[in-house]
């Protein structure tokens, strides 16, 4: 059987089997995953951490070495799309949904419940809400998916593989990758890709169905619920069949637009001085502290509090970052290594910053100085927070409308890029997969999540995502060692002897 | 070639180690001996040594050699490395023992400290292995391919080094995609074959094996799985990357490989002439 077919079929039984679990014994996985995803926050948290902060600083490291110039394609490539295309969707698949979803609810539920040895609700609450909304949102997240969008599209567009996450272990493994190993790994990828993607469909529906209910009084429901997966299943499959030069590159272009445009009017109804004063001050400590956020477990206090969050977070972007690694890979190509470093770690980074910093310090402001009680909203129900502060500014039901249009677009993008990604992964790393693969992902992602919301079974899934993140965190680390031996490989054997011959002809 | 050399000897060598080791050297064409003893500088230390010295001198004017010989106080390697350049010895040739960890970890390892330091070929000579095995007198030759001119052919071609067998080794590093890949071992190969030539020998005495990973541990790995009888290796005081934290592969493979080492100290000039 053929690389591609295994690795669906493996895949496709793997998923459905777990998608059957969460349906006929929804108690038993739920209890499976908690024990195992207990056990992984609990003994492993500290690698999480490592190797998070162990790809920021491969990141960094590689983007100013003499490996910054390698291009991710041929020498005289140009890059396929242009900085506003490719930074679109760079944010429309990497955080997109998520950022909308906790955007407020993030800060202020830091805000209210604090690790123990911070007091609910005071100004140094206030103060850790914002630095840890900054701290999970910021570089690590983008260090994750670069060790794996670089490794991907070095080793497809530089090298002339097919882009699989198992032809990046060429260098350690050779002719192993197009075996066993080999498929073992991209079985891994799709199993983690579609439980992350079923998880975040999910709970994507039910803030849109919060946010229909702000606007126009629809009822919040297991029903409607299913109707927005629909509709939304038929528009991302639709984008999908008209791939990615054209359905997800016209959507999360205007998605970031309309997005930067609800960011700036925010920014202007909004408390804007003191927006200024939360950002300038939670970048200057978000600057001067990161390396002690980068690798603080908090072993002594508030452990309780870093694995619920910041290690739930790290398992989290780890396991999204099959999905957003080979995406990101397929729209880079012809861009230095460098360019693309500087750019997938800057630009969103600096872009989700804005963002908690509008929105979460306009909460902050309402709670603190307007004594609205938004926080308590943010415990009790975090889909229908940010409706809430909306309601609070001018032309609320008009913003209210623009962040359910924004979720649903960044829901239609994340799904149809998971979809186009999946079809990859299960074709033999095809950059123009079979419709039929798509069309049975796409159908598939879009079930799982009506069938698990509706057995109980969707936090299940989400923690198996993050059981599987494990493995993939080790596979990383492996990764980054697998990458930077082809290129001192590259440098050493390739350019420099080619350098030469120019020099002396 | 190897005509003279000189032998550091801490005295508690047996006569047996002894004799063997000088057969083997005399099987490289070596006539002349200096014996050196490094060693504390009491007038009764100094005797005792010296009475020593003779009795190894004798042993090795039996079977051929001339000798002179030298007691030296002070730092060990340091001493010898200057031995080898005020007697004009071509090398130097250690009866190697081999140190526990613990004792390597805190006293160090005077053969590697003198490989390090040395500018004439360095022999570390381990107890023979031929009476167990298949009786062939086996070189492993182990080459970056990265050397013009390179100085350990000359030392296979010369008449003194008469073995039945040479193994040209190369360890690679994986090319970072299959098509690369192909064509770096078609080169190996081909460059590993050239080399052969160079040394004026046929398919019945040399062969030839590509292997990848990690030098250090492959020479040593192959040396035990062929068997081999000495090993020659190239030494280039390159400073750069790790050398200086892990030691270089010469110093590594003469202490770790199952038998004996010859390290032939390179020019660094010579570097790039083939890959």
């Amino acid at each position: 059987m053929r690389k591609g077919s295994t690795v669906f079929v493996t895949s496709l039984v793997l998923v459905l089997s777990f998608v059957g679990l969460g349906i006929v014994v929804p108690e038993q996985l739920d209890k499976v995953s908690a024990v195992l995803h207990g056990a992984i926050i609990e003994h492993f948290g500290w690698a999480y951490l490592l190797a998070a902060f162990g790809f920021v600083v491969f990141s960094v490291y590689l983007a100013f070495s003499r490996y910054g110039r390698i291009k991710l394609g041929r020498d005289n490539e140009k890059p396929q799309y242009s900085y506003f295309s490719w930074f679109s969707m760079l944010f429309a698949a990497g955080m997109g949904i998520g950022l909308i979803f906790w955007g407020v609810s993030e800060p202020l539920s830091h805000f209210a419940n604090p690790p123990a040895y911070i007091e609910g609700g005071s100004g140094t609450a206030a103060r850790f809400a914002m630095l840890r909304s900054f701290f999970h949102w910021g570089i690590q997240p983008w260090a994750i998916y670069i060790v794996m969008s670089l490794s991907i599209a070095y080793f497809s567009f530089r090298r002339g593989m097919a882009p699989l996450i198992s032809n990046t272990f060429y260098p350690l493994l050779g002719d192993r990758v197009f075996g066993g190993i080999g498929r073992l790994i991209d079985v891994l990828a799709v199993f983690a890709t579609v439980f992350g993607i079923v998880t975040s469909l999910g709970l994507g529906a039910l803030q849109i169905n919060g946010g229909l209910n702000a606007v126009f009084g629809l009822p919040t429901s297991d029903t409607m619920t299913f109707i927005i997966i629909g509709v939304v299943t038929v528009l991302y499959m639709i984008s999908s069949m008209t791939g990615l030069d054209t359905g997800i590159q016209i959507l999360s272009k205007t998605n970031v637009l309309i997005a930067i445009l609800l960011l700036a009017f925010v920014f202007v109804v909004g408390p804007t001085s003191y927006i200024l004063n939360v950002f300038t001050a939670t970048v200057g400590e978000y600057v001067s502290e990161f390396v002690n956020l980068s690798l603080s477990t908090n072993p002594f206090e508030g452990y309780e509090w870093t694995k619920n969050w910041t290690l739930f977070y790290w398992a989290w972007w780890i396991s999204w970052s099959p999905f957003v690694g080979l995406f990101v890979a397929s729209i880079s190509r012809g861009r230095t290594i460098r360019e693309f470093i500087s750019g997938a770690l800057l630009v969103p980074t600096l872009l989700t910053f804005l963002w908690f910093a509008v929105f979460g310090a306009t909460g902050l402001d309402l709670q603190l100085n307007q004594g609205v009680d938004l926080a308590a909203s943010a415990v009790s129900d975090v889909t229908t927070v940010l409706f809430e502060m909306f309601s609070y500014l001018p032309l609320g039901n008009v913003l209210s409308l623009i962040a359910v249009l924004l979720l649903s677009v960044f829901f239609v993008t994340s799904a149809d890029s998971a979809t186009f990604v999946l079809g990859m992964m299960t074709s033999n790393g095809d950059l123009n997969p079979p419709m039929s693969k798509k069309l049975t992902w796409g159908i598939l992602q879009s079930m799982a999540a009506v069938i698990l919301l509706m057995s109980g079974g969707l936090e299940a899934l989400q923690r198996m995502a993050i059981v599987a993140a494990l493995p993939f965190t080790v596979v990383m680390v492996f990764m980054v060692f697998s990458l930077l031996k082809a290129l001192r490989y590259e440098w050493k054997y390739e350019l420099k002897s080619r350098r030469s011959a120019d020099k002396h002809p | 070639m190897l005509n003279k050399v000189l032998i550091p000897l801490h005295l508690h060598e047996s006569q047996e180690r002894l004799s063997e080791m000088a057969r083997f050297l005399k099987t490289l064409g070596t006539e002349q001996a200096v014996l050196l003893h490094v060693g504390a500088a009491t007038r009764a230390a100094g005797e005792h040594h010296r009475r020593r010295l003779d009795e190894a001198a004798k042993l090795l004017q039996g079977l051929g050699f001339t000798t002179e010989t030298a007691v030296r106080p002070g730092s060990v390697q340091m001493e010898i490395v200057h031995a080898a350049e005020e007697f004009g010895v071509q090398y130097i040739s250690f009866a190697f023992r081999r140190k526990n960890w613990l004792k390597r970890a805190i006293m160090g390892s005077t053969v590697k400290d003198v490989i390090r330091q040395s500018d004439v070929p360095v022999f570390a000579h381990k107890a023979s292995r031929r009476a167990e095995s298949d009786n062939v007198y086996r070189v492993l030759y182990p080459t970056s391919l990265q050397w013009k001119g390179d100085i350990i052919v000359e030392y296979i071609r010369s008449k003194e080094f008469r073995p039945d067998e040479v193994v040209f080794l190369h360890v690679g590093k994986r090319a970072p995609d299959p098509v690369v890949e192909q064509q770096r071992r078609d080169r190996v190969d081909e460059q590993l074959e050239a080399t052969r030539r160079e040394c004026g020998l046929g398919e019945q005495e040399s062969r030839q094996i590509s292997v990848l990973g990690s030098p250090r541990r492959q020479i040593v790995r192959i040396a035990r799985r062929l068997p081999a009888d000495v090993v020659l290796l190239g030494k280039a005081d390159s400073t750069s990357g790790m050398g200086p934290v892990l030691g270089s592969t010469a110093e590594e493979v003469s202490y770790n490989a199952p038998c004996s080492v010859l390290i032939i100290p390179r020019d660094l000039s010579d570097l790039g002439g083939r890959t």
